[in-house]
């Protein structure tokens, strides 16, 4: 059984490169610069974009429950730390690949979190520091929504 | 730093602080604009100047009042350089000399290591009061500035009524939106004015407090997270922004302003602020989140699954929620006015976060600016063409012919969903958003014009009644709606 909105599909091993974005200057298309390339297999890639699209559709039904709530609801600080998670998890995917896609099926927040947490899970053991600090945050964020606060 | 340099800087902060007090007593409307276009040069030479001069032990390493100015003084220079009122002009000569002021003193400074002694004249002037004193002539400056945009806006409108009265051609009158515009600028002087202000008042209780051993005293972790998103803010906005930054700005200074009602409400239940403004203020601050919250609604329509946060925005933005989390939340929810009270210092924490309510104006400023006027605006199609045809259908309803029988959207750019450039009528309504958004939070500043830590303000007065300050009003900056009805949102 694929996580929540992704396709289960076999690859062929192609690669990526991974470019943790920098900001310099310049237009909104070239102000992020490559830096430290290391190659990223294609499907990891593509895994990484369905965790994007899992957090980002997360952080929109976390939104709507904030706003649906009354004004001064703690529901912000949750769907905020989503936000910033899908934030994150988009930074993580190399330019090139597709984020766009089925819009992942899911009523609330924690259940498409959790898609995203097991979705990170299934990645292969890369030593990326920076998808370490994802997974953490993911977790985090679970912790949170299952305790009750704005999910 | 000789002991003759050192009063020379002495010298020039007194020329200076001098200089912007005449300014304060000419209350001349003719300088206004003068002032106005004066302002980012002045304000980047206090930075530069700020940055040499002795390190004040009585600042809080989060307290540092000249990063989030110089951020303001130059969202008001890109302001100007974008064509915005005033535009582009001469500046005013006391300003010009204020400025040049700033930069020899911190040439001088510059020469040799500093030694807080040397920065005195016959040692009265110690570096903590060099500090002040820079930070009083920007005051009184900033204060000036708004008295003379206040005497012009108030001659616009008297040769606006007399123009329409004696039925002047309309060319020779001022136009209702200048009058705006002025009012605009009024709303973002007065919350650099109040700025530094409260950072004045907060550096003389701080050194009340511990002349003696000049300790620094310890930095919140809200307050560091503060001082940093509010910098990156300003930051991100001045850097060809995408619309998903502005989605994150908007969401945090939600949030901000969510945070600041549950510390307000902590303060006042346990008696460390006046419960009365907390009363007016905390309405005032919901329509603030609320006014955000719409912005933020309005900016994710224009973004699409390509777009990327400004990571420094991501990280500033998770500081902050780290900090805000750890200071007045718990596993469910908010935290109790004790819980919150044993993490954080309440009324100092109060006061930070009415430092950052003022900032905020400026921040929904470079927020309508932007909506006005960025050229790298765009969006998927459909959502311009259904956006685009609705403020379309209500300004002709509205009576502007313009509009009329244009297509915003060819039929294959709808088909492809295509990211198109932004046109006119789809910036009203983030325009509008922003505008609510400013007039919130001036709301919100009138609201707090009172606030004060403690001890000095009971929460009750003799009679029993909760005292209230000068009325709210009296510190309410006018509203301003630049082509506005009751459109939809």
């Amino acid at each position: 059984m694929p996580a929540l909105g992704i396709p289960e599909h076999a690859v062929f091993h192609r690669y990526a490169r991974i470019v943790p974005p920098v900001v310099i200057s310049g237009s909104i298309f070239q102000r992020r610069l490559d830096l430290d390339k290391r190659a990223m297999e294609i499907d990891t890639a593509e895994t990484l974009a369905g965790v994007v699209r899992l957090l980002r559709q997360a952080a929109v039904l976390a939104w709507a429950a904030a706003d649906r709530a009354e004004a001064g609801s703690a529901a912000q600080l949750f769907a905020l730390g989503v936000d910033l998670a899908a934030d994150q998890a988009r930074h993580l995917v190399p330019d090139g690949i597709e984020i766009d896609g089925l819009v992942p099926a899911g009523g609330e927040p924690t259940g498409v979190l959790r898609s995203a947490e097991l979705l990170l899970q299934r990645l292969a053991p890369i030593a990326w520091a920076a998808l370490d600090d994802l997974r953490a945050t993911v977790a985090g964020l679970l912790l949170e929504g299952n305790a009750g606060v704005g999910a | 730093v000789s002991a003759r340099e050192g009063r020379l800087v002495a010298e020039l902060l007194d020329d200076s602080d001098g200089l912007a007090r005449e300014a304060l007593l000419d209350m001349s409307a003719d300088r206004a604009l003068g002032m106005v276009r004066g302002w980012p040069q002045l304000m980047q030479s206090a930075a530069e100047l700020w940055a040499v001069l002795p390190p004040d032990p009585t600042v809080w390493a989060n307290g540092d009042p000249i990063a989030i100015l110089a951020a303001m003084g130059k969202a008001v220079g890109r302001s100007l350089a974008a064509g915005h009122w005033p535009g582009r002009g001469p500046s005013d000569e006391a300003w010009e000399q204020i400025t040049s002021n700033f930069l020899e003193a911190g040439r001088l400074l510059e020469k040799q290591p500093v030694a807080a002694e040397a920065v005195s004249t016959d040692g009265q002037v110690r570096p903590t009061t060099a500090n002040t004193h820079m930070l009083h002539a920007l005051y009184v400056a900033a204060h000036a500035t708004s008295v003379a945009l206040t005497g012009y806006e108030r001659g616009l409108q008297d040769r606006l009524e007399v123009g329409a009265r004696r039925r002047q051609p309309l060319v020779e009158r001022p136009t209702l939106l200048e009058v705006e515009l002025v009012g605009g600028m009024i709303a973002r002087f007065d919350a650099i004015e109040q700025l530094a202000a409260a950072s004045l008042a907060a550096r003389r209780i701080e050194a009340a407090d511990q002349p003696a051993t000049g300790r620094r005293r310890p930095a919140t972790r809200l307050g560091v997270a503060l001082a940093v998103w509010e910098v990156q803010a300003y930051r991100t906005l001045a850097n060809q922004p995408d619309p998903a930054d502005l989605v994150r700005v908007s969401r945090v200074q939600a949030l901000i302003a969510t945070t600041t009602v549950v510390v307000g409400e902590a303060a006042a239940r346990l008696g460390g602020t006046d419960a009365g403004v907390i009363d007016r203020l905390t309405p005032a601050l919901e329509n603030v989140q609320l006014a955000w919250s719409r912005s933020a609604r309005r900016w994710a329509e224009l973004t699409t699954p390509a777009s990327r946060t400004d990571p420094a925005l991501v990280g500033a933005a998770g500081q902050l929620r780290v900090a805000i989390r750890g200071a007045v939340a718990n596993q469910t929810g908010w935290a109790t006015p004790d819980q919150i009270a044993a993490r954080i210092d309440l009324p100092a924490t109060v006061m930070t976060l009415h430092g950052s309510l003022l900032a905020s104006v400026e921040l929904a400023n470079i927020t309508r600016e932007i909506a006005a006027d960025h050229p790298g605006l765009a969006a998927p199609a459909r959502v311009i063409a259904m956006r685009a045809q609705g403020e379309a259908e209500f300004a002709i309803e509205q009576g502007e012919t313009r509009f009329e029988g244009v297509r915003w959207v060819t039929p294959d750019q709808i088909t492809a969903n295509q990211v198109i450039p932004l046109p006119e009528p789809a910036r009203r309504g983030l325009v509008n958003a922003a505008t609510d958004v400013a007039a919130a939070i001036n709301q919100a500043v009138a609201a707090a014009a009172h606030l004060r830590p403690t001890a000095r303000a009971p929460r009750v007065g003799v009679d029993g009644a909760r005292r209230v300050g000068r009325a709210a009003r009296e510190r309410e900056i006018s509203v301003h709606h630049p082509n506005r009805g009751g459109r939809p949102r």
